[in-house]
C-alpha cells in the first residue's frame, strides 16, 4: 500500500509511505528554488514518488494535513471578533481563500491529476500528533503538540494506545488559537527583525548570549491558567495578516526594537535582545511543562511524544526533554510541514487503516550522477570511499572548509550529514570561513558532528535521541570547551548530530591526521536565506562562490586539478 | 507639447531616485529581481542540452548573483547612512540573499513569461526571451546611471558595473541567436522573437492592470466588509476565545471512517 503525505503553505513539504515504511520526504523549496515556499509541493511529490519506485497514479491515497473549511471558519471567526478593526485582513486573506484554498480538494485533484476519492484531509494537530508518535519507539504514550496554527488547536494533549497491533490516537483536549506560545515566537522575530526562514534556530543561537532576568517581565505575556494551560493576553499583542505582532501595550514590556544598525548582540539596545529571548525561551519552558504535567495526571502514561513547530527551538526542546515528569521522552525528529506530511500519511496508513507500522528513518536516495561538462573551471573525478574520506581529511586537517554531499538535502530545519559544509572545529580560521560562507548572523555558531559514541559520553539518555538528531542542544564538558571554543556558544551548548556511514570515518581520519577530537563543525550546504543546493550544477557553483575547496558529490570528487591530483585519484 | 512615453519614464524615475527612502526600496527591489533571475538562469542551466549554452548561462546567471549582491549591499550602505528604513517585503531581504517565499517570479522576476514554462519553450525560444529581456534591462540601466549620476555616484557606479555585464548577455544571447539563423533556423528565430515580444507586451497590460484590478476588488471587498460582514462582525464582538483546556468536538470523518485497505 502506498500512500502520500503532504502538507502546504508554510515550508511545503511531501513524503511517500510505502508498506510502513519511509523511503522518501521532500520539500517544495528544493525544486522551486524559493526558500520556504509554501505552494502545493507538486514537484516534491513526484520526486518522492521516483524516489519510492512507484508513479503518482500508483498512490492507493494522498492525506494532505490540513482541513481547510475548519482553518477558513476559524478566520472567519477571527475577522469577525476583531471586527471593524479587522478590514485590512478581510481585504487580503477572502480573495486568497475564495481563489483557490477552499476549494483545495479540487485544485489538488486537477494539479495531481488523481482521483478525488483519493484524496483525504486530516487535522494538523492529528498529523502532528502522529509524527510524534510513529517517528519514536513507543507503542503507547502520552502526547503533547505545541504547534502553530493551522485550524483551532494550537497545543494538544492526546493519547496513543496500541491493542493487539492497531494503535487507537485520542486526542484530549487543546488550547485554541488565538492562546498560541507560536505567536510569542513569531513576535519576538518580528521584534528582533530576524527572519523568518529558520528564525527559530536564531532565537536558540541568540538566547546563549543572554540571561533570563526578564522572565517574571514577560509572564504577562502568557498568563499561566489552572490545570497547566496557558492564554495569550491578547492586549499585548496584533495579529495582522495571520501573523503577530507585539502591540503598543507589548512594547511597553519587550521594550523597542532594537537598531539593527548595530548587532543584536551590540551594548547599545535596552533591554539587551539576548536576554530577552533568553527569559521568552525559559517562560514557554515553564508553560510547555505545566501542559505536561497536566497531560500526565491526566493519562498515568510512562513515555511522552513531543511535537510541534515550537519546538524546533533547540535550546527550549533540550530543556523540555530534560525536565518533562515522564519516564521516557521522545521529540519529533520532523517538526513543521514535513512532519504534518509524515503525520498525516502515517495516521491514515496506521490509525485508520490499521497497518502495521515499520522502523522510523529518515531514507533518501544519493544525489544525483554528476555531468562532466558541469564541472567547468573545476575538475572531477570518480572515486573510491577511502579515496574520498582521504582527500576530504587532508583539507579539513589543513584548515580548509570542504562540502560534503552524500544523498538529498535534509528535510528538517538542521542539517544532520546528508548536505553539509564541514570544517575543523579547533580551528579558528576554518570556523571563520565557514560564517562567511554561510552569510549568517554573528551570533549563530555552526553545529557539531561527531561520533554517536563519542557524543554519547556527553548527553543524558533523555536528550541522547534528540541530541544525536541535532534536535536539542548539549552542554560541552568543561575539559573540551576551551578546545571548541569557536563553535561552543556562551552558555557552554551545542547543537550536536551523530555522523554516520563514511562521514563517521571522516570524523576519525581527521582526528588522526590532526590529534584532536573526533568532532567536525558543520553547517547546511547553502547560504543563509538560500534554498539547499539540489542539482551538481548548483552544487558546483556554490563551491565556486563558498570559497571551501572540495566537493565530495555522492562519490565524485570536485576540485582544483592539482588538488585532485595530490589526492591520488 | 508632446510627451513620449520614455520623457514621461524619465521624469518619474528621476522623481523616484531623489527619495532617500524610495531609493533603498527600489535597490531591494531590483536585488529580488536579480535573485530571482539568478534562481531561474542557474535552473536552466541545469537543463541546458548544448555545452555552450550551459556555459554561458552558468556565468550569466553567475553574473545576476553579483548584481543581487551589489545592489543590497548598496542598499544597506544607503540604509545605514540614512537610517532609511524600508518597508515591507525590503525589510526581510536585508539579512538574507534568497527569493522571499512570496516572490512572484513569472511577472516581477526575470524576463517576462513564468519560469516554470522554460522546458516547454525550448531553448530557442527562451534565449529569445533572454535576449530582449536583456535589452529591456540595458535600457533601463542605462535610465537609473542617467537619473543616478552626479546625485548619487555610488549607486550610478553599480548600475554601470551591472551595465557592463548586461553587454555580455545581449552579446551572448544575439550570437546564439544568430547561429541558429545561420544554421537555417532564421524563421523559427524570427517567430520566436515576435511570439516573445508578445509575450512581453501582454505582461506588460497585466502589469498595468493588476494594481487597478486589485483596487477595484479591494473596494468591493470593502464595501461587503462594512455591510454583509457587518452583523456577523457586532455578533462576532460579543463572543469571547475560549480559554485554558477545552474539549476536542470533531464531527465525525465520513471520509476515513469508510476507508478500507485496498484490495
Amino acid at each position: 500500500m502506498i500512500l502520500a503525505g503532504t502538507a502546504a503553505f508554510g515550508r511545503s513539504s511531501a513524503c511517500v509511505l510505502r508498506d510502513g515504511a519511509l523511503p522518501a520526504i521532500a520539500c517544495e523549496e528544493w525544486f522551486s528554488q524559493r526558500k520556504d515556499d509554501p505552494a502545493i509541493p507538486e514537484q516534491a511529490l513526484a520526486w518522492c514518488c521516483t524516489a519510492a519506485g512507484a508513479r503518482l497514479q500508483d498512490l492507493d491515497w494522498l492525506v494532505f494535513a490540513e482541513k481547510p473549511v475548519q482553518r477558513f471558519i476559524r478566520i472567519l471567526g477571527h475577522l469577525a471578533r476583531g471586527f471593524p478593526c479587522t478590514l485590512p485582513d478581510f481585504v487580503r486573506a477572502l480573495p486568497i481563500w475564495l481563489g483557490d484554498r477552499l476549494w483545495l480538494k479540487t485544485t489538488l485533484a486537477a494539479r495531481l491529476r488523481l482521483p478525488p476519492e483519493r484524496l483525504l484531509f486530516v487535522e494538523r494537530p492529528v498529523a502532528q500528533a502522529a509524527t510524534a508518535l510513529f517517528s519514536s519507539p513507543c507503542r503507547s504514550a502520552a502526547i503533547l503538540v505545541v504547534d502553530a496554527t493551522s485550524e483551532w488547536a494550537t497545543t494538544t494533549l492526546a493519547e496513543a494506545r496500541t491493542d493487539g497491533g492497531r494503535t487507537r490516537l485520542s486526542m484530549l483536549a487543546e488550547v485554541q488559537y488565538p492562546h498560541a506560545l507560536w505567536f510569542v515566537q513569531e513576535a519576538l522575530l518580528h521584534h528582533l527583525q530576524l527572519p523568518e526562514a529558520g528564525g527559530v534556530r536564531w532565537l536558540a543561537a541568540l538566547g546563549a548570549h543572554g540571561d533570563e532576568r526578564l522572565r517574571q517581565q514577560l509572564e504577562v505575556l502568557v498568563p499561566h491558567l489552572a490545570d497547566g494551560a496557558h492564554a495569550l493576553d491578547l492586549r499585548h499583542f496584533r495579529l495582522r495578516h495571520g501573523r503577530a505582532r507585539f502591540s503598543r501595550r507589548g512594547h511597553a514590556i519587550v521594550g523597542a526594537p532594537p537598531d539593527r544598525r548595530h548587532g543584536l548582540l551590540d551594548g547599545s539596545n535596552a533591554p539587551r535582545p539576548a536576554d530577552l529571548v533568553r527569559s521568552a525561551q525559559r517562560l514557554l519552558v515553564d508553560r510547555i511543562l505545566a501542559a505536561a504535567e497536566a497531560l500526565r495526571r491526566r493519562t498515568n502514561a510512562r513515555q511522552l511524544c513531543l511535537g510541534g513547530a515550537v519546538l524546533q527551538d533547540p535550546w527550549l526542546a533540550g530543556e523540555v526533554l530534560a525536565r518533562a515528569p515522564f519516564d521516557e521522552v521522545h521529540l519529533a525528529p520532523l517538526q513543521d510541514e514535513a512532519g504534518c506530511a509524515h503525520g498525516a500519511a502515517a495516521y491514515v496508513a496506521h490509525v485508520v487503516l490499521g497497518q502495521p507500522r515499520g522502523d522510523f528513518a529518515l531514507l533518501a536516495p544519493p544525489p544525483p550522477p554528476l555531468p562532466a561538462a558541469a564541472a567547468g573551471e573545476v575538475e572531477l573525478r570518480h572515486a573510491g570511499r577511502a579515496t574520498r574520506v582521504a582527500a576530504a581529511a587532508a583539507a579539513l586537517a589543513a584548515g580548509e572548509v570542504i562540502a560534503w554531499v552524500e544523498s538529498a538535502p535534509e528535510p528538517t530545519l538542521r542539517p544532520i550529514g546528508r548536505s553539509v559544509l564541514l570544517a575543523d572545529p579547533c580551528a579558528a580560521a576554518a570556523i571563520a570561513r565557514l560564517q562567511r560562507v554561510k552569510l549568517s548572523e554573528p551570533f549563530v555558531p555552526p553545529m557539531l558532528l561527531a561520533d554517536q559514541g563519542f557524543c554519547s559520553l556527553w548527553t543524558d539518555a533523555r536528550r541522547r535521541a534528540a541530541a544525536l538528531g541535532g534536535l536539542a542542544s548539549v552542554t560541552v564538558p568543561d575539559a573540551l570547551r576551551a578546545r571548541l571554543g569557536n563553535v561552543v556558544a556562551p552558555d557552554g551548548t551545542v547543537l550536536l548530530a551523530a555522523a554516520r556511514g563514511p562521514l563517521a570515518e571522516l570524523l576519525h581520519a581527521v582526528a588522526a591526521r590532526n590529534g584532536g577530537p573526533p568532532l567536525l563543525a558543520m553547517s547546511s550546504y547553502n547560504r543563509a536565506g538560500e534554498p539547499p543546493v539540489v542539482h551538481a550544477a548548483q552544487a558546483i557553483d556554490l563551491l565556486r562562490r563558498s570559497g571551501a575547496t572540495l566537493l565530495c558529490w555522492g562519490d565524485t570528487l570536485v576540485s582544483s586539478a592539482s588538488r585532485l591530483a595530490a589526492a591520488g585519484t | 507639447m508632446t510627451i513620449s512615453i520614455g520623457g514621461l519614464r524619465r521624469l518619474v524615475g528621476g522623481a523616484l531616485w531623489r527619495n532617500p527612502r524610495r531609493r533603498v526600496q527600489r535597490l531591494l527591489s531590483f536585488a529580488r529581481t536579480e535573485a530571482g533571475g539568478a534562481a531561474d538562469i542557474a535552473a536552466a542551466a541545469a537543463d541546458a542540452d548544448s555545452p555552450e549554452l550551459r556555459q554561458h548561462l552558468q556565468r550569466h546567471a553567475a553574473d545576476e548573483r553579483r548584481h543581487a549582491a551589489l545592489l543590497r549591499g548598496r542598499a544597506q550602505q544607503l540604509f545605514d547612512v540614512g537610517n532609511t528604513a524600508p518597508t515591507s517585503a525590503g525589510a526581510d531581504l536585508l539579512p538574507s540573499s534568497g527569493i522571499p517565499a512570496d516572490a512572484e517570479l513569472s511577472l516581477t522576476d526575470h524576463g517576462f513569461l513564468p519560469s516554470a514554462r522554460r522546458r516547454e519553450l525550448g531553448e530557442l525560444r527562451y534565449v529569445a526571451m533572454l535576449y530582449l529581456a536583456e535589452c529591456q534591462a540595458k535600457a533601463d540601466f542605462e535610465l537609473h546611471v542617467l537619473h543616478t549620476a552626479g546625485r548619487d555616484e555610488a549607486t550610478a557606479a553599480v548600475f554601470r558595473s551591472i551595465l557592463r555585464d548586461e553587454e555580455y548577455h545581449i552579446a551572448y544571447t544575439r550570437a546564439l541567436l544568430r547561429g541558429w539563423e545561420q544554421q537555417g533556423r532564421a524563421r523559427e528565430v524570427r517567430a520566436a522573437l515576435r511570439e516573445m515580444r508578445r509575450a512581453r507586451r501582454h505582461a506588460a497590460l497585466l502589469r498595468c492592470l493588476g494594481p487597478i484590478n486589485r483596487t477595484s476588488g479591494r473596494i468591493v471587498l470593502a464595501v461587503v466588509y462594512a455591510t454583509l460582514f457587518l452583523p456577523f462582525g457586532l455578533l462576532g464582538r460579543l463572543g469571547r476565545h475560549g480559554r485554558g483546556w477545552l474539549a476536542v468536538r470533531r464531527a465525525g470523518d465520513d471520509a476515513l471512517a469508510a476507508l478500507e485497505p485496498p484490495a
